[in-house]
Order: C-alpha cells, then sequence, then structure tokens
C-alpha cells in the first residue's frame, strides 16, 4: 500500500511568553515521513533551545540512519545543563511512518500517543527499553488509512488543572475528546487545533504551560486539477481542457475563470450554470457543471485563496475562526477548503491569454495578474509540503 | 425572458452585485418573477463597456446607475 500523511501541529505559548518551549520537526525521507515532538524544560527562551535542539538533533540523525541510542546518547551529551535544576532534560515523541506501512513511535516522558482507528482509541503497548538511564517506549506496528495519531506535550493534561479542573485534562478524557473530533473531520490540522483549542478554553485562555498537539493522518493520495485562464492560442483549448480531465477517479477538478469555464463548458459540451448567489459581496458568486468538482470565477477568487493559504501556512493565525472562513460557501473558501484538507498533490493547468479588457486602468483591482498569482499560489502550496507542478498554455 | 448578468471578474468589478439586487428588487416589486426569469452567467466576451446583461441573447451594457431605467425600457417594454 502507498501511504500518505497529513501532518500539522498547533501549539500554544504558556501566557505571557514569546517563545514556545514545544517544537515540532516534520520531516520526510525517500520512504518515510516522521513527526518529532519535544518539550523543553521550563519556559522561554531556555525551554525553546531545549526543544529545538532536541527536535534537530532528533531529526537530523533519524535522517541519516542513526539508532536510537545514538540519538539519545547524542542528546544527552549535547543539552546545555539547566542551572537552576542541574540536569539537561527535554521530553520527546518520534513518529516515523514508511511507505509501505510500517510505523515505529518512540516515546520519552510526553503524554502517550493518542493513537485512533475507525473511530476507536487503540491501546498502544507498553515496551520500555532503557536507553542511557531514560525510560523509552517503543512501539512498532502497521498504519491503515484514516489512521489518525496524536503527539502531545504535557501542557495538554496540565490543561486547566487546580482552576476549571482538579487534576488537570486527564489523559484518558483528551483521547475521548479526541476519538469525538476524529469523526467529525478528515484534517490532520483541524483535529490538532481541535484538541489545541479545547487546552485554551480550559486554561481560561491563559496557558500554565506550552501546549502542543501534533497530529499525522493516515490518507489516500488525492490529486487536485486546478485550470484557470485560457491558451495564448486558442488551438490549443481542447489539449489544455483534455490534460486537465485527466487522472485517475479521486481526482479532484476546480476551474477558476468564467471564460475557462465557458472553454471547459464547449469542449466536454456540458451545460454550465451560473449562479446569483453573492454568498460574499466581493467574491464572485461560484457556477456547477456536471462532473466538475468546483466552478469559479478567476482572480479575485484565486487571490483571496492565496490570502487564506498564506495564513494557513503562518501557524500561529489559525484559530477555529479561521475554520469557520474556511467552511463558507464563497468560491475561495471551497478552494482553499479543498487546497487544505482534500489535497496531497496539485497540478495546476495555466492559459496565458491576456483579456484585453483586464487591462483598463479604470477597474479598481488589476486584474492582469494571474500569472502572479499561480507562481505565488505554487510557492505556498509548497510550503505546505504538497507537491505542485504547473503547466503553462 | 431570460435574464442574464455577467457575473465574470471585470463586470463583478462594474457592479454585477448591485445590479443583480437592484433586479431582483424591481422584478418583485412589479410582480413579474413568472415572466422574468434572472440567471448568472460568466463572460459574454464585452467586458469593456460594462456590465454585460442579456435579455434572449440580445445584448445590453449596463451599469448600477442605468439599471432602473433599463428595467423599465427594455425588460418591462417586451412584456
Amino acid at each position: 500500500m502507498g501511504v500518505t500523511v497529513d501532518v500539522a501541529y498547533k501549539s500554544l505559548n504558556k501566557f505571557t511568553e514569546i517563545l514556545c518551549g514545544d517544537k515540532v520537526e516534520i520531516l520526510k525521507t525517500a520512504d518515510s515521513n516522521i513527526m518529532i515532538l519535544a518539550d523543553g524544560m521550563g519556559s522561554g527562551v531556555k525551554a525553546n533551545i531545549l526543544a529545538t535542539l532536541t527536535s534537530k538533533i532528533l531529526g537530523t540523525m533519524f535522517l541519516n540512519g542513526a539508532t536510537l541510542e545514538e540519538c539519545v546518547e547524542t542528546i544527552v551529551e549535547t543539552l546545555p545543563i539547566c542551572q537552576v535544576r542541574q540536569v539537561a532534560y527535554a521530553t520527546f515523541s518520534i513518529l516515523q511512518v514508511f511507505h509501505n506501512g510500517d510505523a515505529y513511535l518512540v516515546e520519552f516522558d510526553n503524554p502517550g500517543c493518542i493513537f485512533i482507528r475507525n473511530g476507536r482509541l487503540m491501546k498502544i503497548p507498553e515496551n520500555i527499553r532503557e536507553v542511557k538511564g531514560k525510560k523509552i517506549n517503543e512501539y512498532r506496528f502497521q498504519v491503515q488509512k484514516g489512521d489518525a495519531l496524536l503527539l502531545m506535550s504535557d501542557g495538554t493534561i496540565h490543561a486547566g488543572v487546580g482552576r476549571l479542573l482538579n487534576f488537570g485534562w486527564v489523559w484518558e478524557d483528551i483521547a475521548d475528546y479526541a476519538v469525538k473530533q476524529y469523526s467529525l473531520t478528515i484534517s490532520a490540522m483541524r483535529l490538532a487545533s481541535a484538541v489545541c483549542q479545547a487546552c485554551d478554553e480550559l486554561y481560561e485562555y491563559r496557558p500554565g504551560d506550552d501546549t502542543t498537539v501534533a497530529c499525522m493522518r493516515i490518507i489516500s493520495s488525492k490529486s487536485v486539477h486546478l485550470m484557470t485562464g485560457p491558451a495564448q492560442d486558442a488551438s490549443r483549448d481542447n489539449e489544455m481542457v483534455r490534460s486537465w480531465m485527466g487522472g485517475d477517479d479521486d481526482t479532484r477538478r476546480i476551474v477558476c475563470g468564467g471564460t475557462s469555464a465557458t472553454i471547459v463548458s464547449r469542449v466536454l459540451n456540458k451545460s454550465l450554470d451560473v449562479s446569483m448567489d453573492y454568498v460574499d459581496p466581493e467574491i464572485p458568486p461560484i457556477a456547477y457543471m456536471d462532473g466538475i468538482d468546483l466552478v469559479t470565477e478567476g482572480v479575485l477568487t484565486l487571490n483571496r485563496v492565496l490570502q487564506l493559504l498564506k495564513r494557513y501556512v503562518k501557524k500561529e493565525t489559525i484559530s477555529e475562526e479561521f475554520f469557520l472562513e474556511l467552511d463558507k460557501p464563497n468560491g475561495a473558501s471551497m478552494v482553499a477548503k479543498m487546497l487544505i484538507e482534500d489535497c496531497t498533490e496539485l497540478h495546476m493547468y495555466v492559459g496565458k491569454a491576456i483579456n484585453s479588457a483586464y487591462q483598463n486602468p479604470g477597474l479598481p483591482f488589476d486584474l492582469g495578474i494571474r500569472q502572479n498569482l499561480v507562481e505565488q499560489l505554487k510557492n505556498t502550496v509548497e510550503e505546505m509540503g504538497k507537491p505542485v507542478t504547473v503547466t503553462y498554455y | 425572458m431570460k435574464v442574464s448578468i455577467c457575473i465574470g471578474s471585470a463586470c463583478h468589478l462594474r457592479g454585477s452585485r448591485e445590479i443583480i439586487q437592484k433586479l431582483q428588487t424591481l422584478v418583485k416589486a412589479n410582480n413579474v418573477a413568472d415572466k422574468v426569469d434572472l440567471n448568472g452567467a460568466f463572460c459574454s466576451g464585452n467586458c469593456v463597456n460594462g456590465v454585460c446583461v442579456t435579455i434572449d441573447g440580445e445584448l445590453f451594457s449596463l451599469s448600477p446607475e442605468t439599471t432602473e431605467e433599463f428595467f423599465n425600457k427594455e425588460i418591462m417594454g417586451r412584456l
């Protein structure tokens, strides 16, 4: 089985701290995906440095094929020693999922990984090994499509301690909550955010500790084909539409642009039903075509899509409010949502024709910026960790 | 009667939304909803002159200011 993963994380800083003392590293090797969460002792700068060093060392050494023993030894000998407590310390969890479905989980002193399969919590067996005086749990298993795995720092289980909850948010209750959220979304980011948001609420929005939730979901690969703009040479319209229609049964197809949609409608001989429903005053309404997942206006919509995706890659700005925006039924939110939640690779088919009516300085927005938008879109989606190809016509 | 209003990029910027709202209000106020079928449309290829509106295929260029006049003359005039 060819395993693809959706990986995302969300952190809350301890109240008043500018830096987070938790650090997540997300890495790709030729045959696996790796997610590492390190939690540095204390908070602020010191914790941030400890966590960064730990996650970077683990990541770099793992990438180069070092054994767990070598990694732990290096960490123990490298971390600066805390003057207050006279120890060098950061807890960590490592999850590596290979493309063939093999998975390897390593946990040291973080709250246990939450492993959800088919809507049920799975037990992770105890298998403790002592490495350099540290008790480390290892688990080797096989993942399946749909599995969700959450790594957390201890800020989660301390949420609300002594205030809203006597003993904090106990692991079992977090796991129950995660299981409930699991069925509501296929997105790793939403799952991580939902748990993090609940912690924030329990902390009454003043987290007493750095809090991080990192989520990996096992998904099947899904390509999105996005076509925008008419071909420079109209004789290539057919070829452009045919390439865009390529792919397999799971391929999602979006066309952004009124003229482009008209061309698709003509080439495929399918009727185009344009809505007049202005759900957002700034974004022109969408249209419908049988068999096509999404039909929207072009440049204005793509401009908004880009703004949304840029907010998404800047993790700090993601909140429930962002997802509410993403759930709105306007064309831009719908495209952005598909690219964020339902896409593992993006192929863009971009026409270079210039619409003379757009070269009009009287318009309040420069519509002649399609190619610029496409370039920025490509960079932003790549930043999300998804491969992008662009073909110009 | 089929009336289509372009909501493509250029027409949108020139006020499609306002024109649609005005036409919807006028159609309702004049009780002609059963005779006038308002639709959205994509680019009709005449973006330079204003918001493209077609009545049964015949092309007009509108702005929000001229909408009421257009409604009275072209739409009511044909009923």
